[in-house]
């Protein structure tokens, strides 16, 4: 599953103690932005070692390190890469040459620790005017997973003026989603910054579910079920999804062609649909 | 021709009781830490030259803690209560009274008065309103507290009976929570208590992400144990867990359109919401937590003030506590046998007493407790516990945020558990996962001087706490 | 030799703060914690582990604990650590 992703601020032991248990799919574990300058040093440690205790935990380990262009990111890519975390978030990516630049320096760490090149994956931060022009050789790299969208620096550097329904960013969400579903791969909606307010989370959630977004980031464990429910299929898209695999069986052992279940015509868009709603692996 | 009851000071009405060294003054706790009645009288004792008094108070608080100087110049020097609050207890943890207290629960101390087995010489009976005659009551009035409940017994049974209130009203009162028929004095003083202070835990149902996720599995275990239908009778406290089960069972309630038949206090805002939104036909009120609880109890009828001999006294022909569905409480630790401890923390310092915990955990069909895994390195779910509250027996389930446990004593109650979706593990399994997150402890070591005896209920000794290595 | 100081982590719930001090008179371990009862043992373990893993001999460690678990309470001896010799290296450069 794939649908949340939380983040989890990397200086903060009273989280790290329990991020496991929210039900979030993935965990970010933050180098970046929730730490201030003063404590990266310490807080590259504790995620370390919180990564080792997370070991056996259910959900997608990840961290954000800072930028490459900070005088953190060597550090964070030496003592965070060994631990093998399932992917890095790169934050402020708006080139393939960005991803390039961030590939080379993990490749090097994944060497030297004798880790097979490119088994960290990476979740780029969507959140540069740039980056939105360069997305679709963005996600066609190698390393990418995904791509995340962050409205909070993307707004500012976008001049955009917030309002609450954020039709503002429309345009950028509908271009990451057609970015990544082209590639394969994984696209998260922006965190809700409006934490206390769970009606309009749920608003925004449903929005991005019907954009089609894989899933949404979050950076609250209450806002985590909302996100769960909604980009988990519901039972009558299961029944329906079973009823058209089911009809396609039966017109194999009949010799015959599968035509239509509940006004959908089984064809092979709608079967790969019917089979990602099953989890069922090509 | 009758005279009136009200003597003109505190002084005089201990002299009128014949109060003597060596006998036994009682107090109700339902100020909680906002009670003034308590202090007032035994520092005036003290002042008269009395020594070798001993308390009987249902609960005891940090606010009291000048009783423990007393203690320390044996002017006190015996305690028997049903809880006490951490600060209180430190001093008796460290030695400060001559005998050890004894620890009953709610319904076992109202046994004990009722059948003998403990006596109170003089009952110093706090009340927010009474007439000349002693006909009060908690409900009404500028201190008013809530029911009073917890000292219905002490006015039957003890020897004399003093109301000391801070509302003298005209005769006769309206709302009589104790008659006259069993008063011999009426005192006024300038402030029985602080009604502020009664309020303890929350005051708003956010909580912790983490006591969320473990009060969320609450009520879904409870929904699962297919009793959460109509008729459902249910208690749970005033810590922040059993706010947010209140919360989130009203919700459920409401879908599911039941409506169960009575909540069990003490009250707070979060009970009174539930009899409010139509989940529940009636409360059974003890006690008030907080002001909501103190209005409903005063204002609707459907908020009850019983005794706490109808709530929960083994004595008693039948009591509300053996009719309840499910009860969710609270643990400082639990072990492996499912021994429950709510009087000493992991260092074996004294920090509560049962309350209701052993009543209600007999009582009811299903007793739920809900405790984190790991509380700041101290691990909850434990080997032994230090102290035994409420035996293994009488507890049947365990909510972590990581994981449910079931008591092997009900293995029909865990199969109904996993076919309703829950995941089940087992108690040991639990143990296992908090002493890797913790450490393994090192086995806490005492003294042999015992400081206090718990009873399960009303006399049946379950442990014993000593004074620890100072 | 010069004196070398470094703290690290808060005084907070399950935090601990570490402060280590390499080359003053002071030496030794010494732990302020609510769960020393309980966990003393392996608090000086971790102290230990970490003065090794560095090759630091001869150093005052003091723990100011509120429950930190175990990697926890590594992770701030190690950051205390490295900031203690970082300022060594500061002190040279003046």
């Amino acid at each position: 599953m794939n649908r949340s992703l939380l983040f989890i601020p990397g200086n903060a032991p009273k989280m790290l103690n329990n991020c496991d248990v929210f039900g979030a799919d993935g965990l970010i574990l933050d180098l970046e932005d929730s730490v201030p300058f003063e404590e990266k040093d310490a807080a590259r440690i504790l995620v370390r070692n919180a990564l080792g205790n997370l070991r056996d935990a259910e959900c997608e380990l990840t961290v954000r390190v800072n930028s490459k262009d900070t005088e953190y990111f060597n550090d964070d890519i030496r003592e965070i890469v060994p631990m093998k975390p399932a992917a890095l978030v790169v934050p402020k990516v708006s080139t393939t040459e960005d991803v390039q630049q961030y590939d080379n320096a993990i490749s090097e760490i994944e060497r030297l620790n004798g880790i097979a090149e490119g088994t960290i994956k990476f979740y780029a931060l969507i959140e540069t005017a740039l980056s939105i022009l360069h997305l679709e050789e963005i996600v066609a790299h190698d390393r990418i997973a995904g791509i995340i969208l962050g409205t909070g620096d993307l707004g500012i550097d976008l001049h955009i003026k917030r309002t609450k329904e954020e039709h503002e960013f429309l345009y950028v969400r509908s271009k990451m989603v057609a970015a990544a579903r082209a590639y394969g791969k994984r696209c998260y909606d922006t965190p809700h910054l409006l934490v206390h307010d769970l009606e309009d989370l749920e608003k925004q959630v449903k929005i991005a579910v019907n954009l089609g977004f894989s899933g949404k980031a979050a950076i609250h464990p209450k806002q985590i079920p909302y996100i769960n429910e909604y980009f988990s299929p519901t039972e009558e898209e299961i029944k329906r999804a079973q009823a058209i695999l089911d009809s396609l069986e039966e017109a194999k052992s009949n010799g015959k062609a599968a035509k239509m279940v509940d006004g959908i015509i089984v064809d092979n868009a709608n079967i790969r649909a019917a089979k990602e709603i099953l989890g069922i692996k090509e | 021709m009758r005279s009136s009851k009200v003597v003109g000071s505190l002084e005089e009405v201990i002299k009128l009781t014949g109060l003597r060294d060596g006998m036994t003054i009682s107090f109700h706790h339902a100020f909680r830490n906002g009670d003034y009645v308590l202090n007032l009288v035994t520092q005036k004792i003290a002042e008269m030259g009395f020594h070798d008094i001993r308390i009987n108070a249902t609960g005891v608080y940090d606010i009291h803690k000048p009783v423990i100087e007393l203690m320390k110049k044996h002017i006190i020097t015996g305690l028997e209560t049903n809880y006490m609050m951490g600060g209180f207890g430190k001093g008796i943890t460290e030695g400060a009274c001559d005998t050890p207290v004894i620890f009953r629960s709610h319904g076992g101390r109202d046994a004990a008065l009722f059948e003998g087995d403990t006596h109170v010489d003089v009952a110093f009976i706090a009340a927010s309103t009474c007439d000349e005659m002693g006909n009060c009551n908690g409900t009404h009035g500028p201190s008013a507290f809530g029911a009073l409940a917890y000292a219905k017994i002490d006015a039957l049974k003890a020897d004399k009976v003093v109301i000391v209130t801070d509302n003298l009203v005209p005769y006769p009162t309206i709302g009589i929570s104790i008659p006259e028929t069993l008063v011999d004095y009426v005192v006024q003083v300038d402030c029985i208590g602080d009604p502020n202070g009664i309020m303890s835990g929350p005051l708003s149902a956010t909580a912790d992400p983490v006591t969320t996720v473990i009060s969320k599995m609450a009520t879904d275990v409870i929904e699962a144990t297919g009793l959460l239908k109509e008729g459902f009778a249910f208690q749970t406290g005033g810590g922040k867990p059993s706010v947010m089960v209140a919360k989130f069972l009203k919700e459920k309630m409401l879908k599911g359109g039941i409506q169960g038949s009575y909540i069990m206090g003490g009250v707070g805002k979060s009970h009174v919401d539930l009899l409010n939104s139509g989940c529940f036909r009636t409360i059974m009120d003890v006690q008030s937590f907080d002001l909501e609880g103190i209005k409903s109890v005063r204002e609707n009828p459907a908020d009850q003030e019983i005794s706490i001999y109808q709530y929960a006294s083994p004595s008693a022909k039948s009591c509300v506590s053996d009719g309840l569905d499910v009860t969710v409480v609270g643990a400082t630790q639990i072990d492996t046998d499912f021994n429950i401890n709510v009087h000493t923390n992991s260092f074996g310092y004294i920090i509560g007493g049962s309350g209701g915990h052993n009543d209600i955990c007999m009582g009811a069909k299903v007793a739920l407790a809900v405790a984190p895994l790991v509380r700041s390195r101290v691990p909850i779910v434990v080997d032994k516990v230090v102290t035994v509250s409420t035996p293994g027996e009488y507890v049947d389930i365990l909510v972590t945020q990581r994981g449910v446990a079931v008591n092997p004593r009900r293995p029909e109650l865990k199969e109904q558990l996993i076919d309703n979706g829950i995941k089940v593990k087992s108690i040991e399994e639990l143990k296992e996962m908090a002493y890797s997150i913790s450490g393994v402890p090192a086995p806490l070591v005492t003294t042999d001087i015992p400081v206090a005896y718990v009873n399960f209920r009303k006399d049946q000794l379950v442990s014993t706490i000593y004074k620890p290595i100072l | 030799m010069e004196k070398m100081y470094g703290s690290a982590g808060f005084f907070a719930s399950d935090d601990a703060q570490v402060t280590v001090e390499i080359g003053a008179e002071k030496k030794g371990i010494e732990i302020k914690s609510k769960v020393s009862k309980l966990f003393n043992a392996q608090i000086e373990g971790a102290v230990k582990d970490i003065l090794d893993k560095f090759n630091i001999k001869d150093a005052y460690v003091l723990i100011e604990d509120r429950g930190a678990l175990d990697y926890v309470l590594r992770a701030r001896i190690e950051a205390a650590v490295i900031r203690a010799l970082a300022s060594r290296k500061e002190g040279d450069e003046v």
